[in-house]
């Protein structure tokens, strides 16, 4: 299943865990090839590409990210496929203090605002959500 | 398809790769439920899961990247899956300052002794290099 927003029970299951622990959001991005702007969107009948509706709203939620003290660990951009053969263009890491810091974003008005941007140039993603484990010994 | 290894044309692409700056491998892991050592590994019956014998390749791995520059990320385990559906235990990200450092630590001397965890402990996995970029803090 080709999925942009969590099911009902993906966000119960996460609204269930300790809202206080930090966790980590792995998102694999998939594009769509045009951007497909909704009616009523100004940017509606732009003729752009997925990947740049989907990162006018990168550059704005990492505005929004660094005021609720989430990191962006890092993203990044044109994959190849070492091992296995999945399809994905983007993967993107953010650490959030907490779930609820998470949930309070996707609610915000300020996220809410720029998300047409997210739905004009999404095909598709995975989220997974992580927790850290001590990284290797280094 | 499960998969465990490069192609050799998967090899091939990642090695003449022309980009040279730095990468970011990101490795999505399924370990086994149960460690499977070989009869003539140390290891060998011991009770432990999959996820723990991959951790001590993961260490091993992690020090000899150090040697030439490469650095982890990120070492996860998947809870769920918030969006989509998959299968994944783990999610393990380490950058390098560019491929041939990456290379480099699979030729390392010590690669050969911790690649047995890997065996033992690991299902199957993709690796997707990227080409990082990340936020100044």
């Amino acid at each position: 299943m080709k999925a942009i927003q969590p099911t009902p029970e993906q966000a119960a299951a996460f609204l269930s865990r300790d809202q206080d622990e930090s966790v980590v959001m792995v998102n694999l991005l998939k594009f769509k090839d045009k951007a497909t702007y909704a009616e009523g969107t100004a940017e509606h009948g732009e003729d752009v590409s997925g990947a740049t509706a989907y990162l006018r709203y990168g550059i704005e939620v990492n505005k929004i990210l660094a005021s609720i003290g989430a990191t962006p660990l890092f993203s990044g951009a044109g994959p190849n496929f070492m091992i296995g053969d999945g399809d994905w263009d983007m993967v993107a890491l953010v650490r959030y203090p907490s779930r609820a810091v998470m949930i309070g974003m996707t609610q915000s008005p300020e996220y809410q605002a720029i998300h047409h941007h997210r739905e004009a140039g999404l095909a598709h993603q995975d989220l997974i959500e992580v927790t850290e484990l001590q990284a290797p010994a280094a | 398809m499960p998969a465990f290894q490069p192609t050799a044309d998967q090899f091939r692409a990642f090695r003449d790769d022309p980009h040279d700056g730095p990468i970011a491998q990101v490795n999505l892991l399924k370990f086994r439920v149960k460690a499977e050592y070989k009869s003539e590994d140390p290891e060998h019956g011991n009770e432990e899961s999959g996820g723990a014998a991959y951790q001590r390749y993961a260490d091993a791995f992690g020090a000899a990247a150090a040697e030439v520059g490469g650095r982890c990320l990120l070492m996860g385990q998947a809870e769920r899956y918030f969006i989509g559906e998959g299968d994944w235990d783990a999610v393990m990200v380490m950058h390098f300052p560019n491929r041939q450092a990456f290379i480099a630590t699979l030729n390392h001397a010590t690669y050969q002794d911790m690649h047995r965890h890997r065996d033992a402990g690991l299902l199957c996995q993709e690796l997707i290099t990227t080409r990082p970029s990340i936020p100044e803090n």
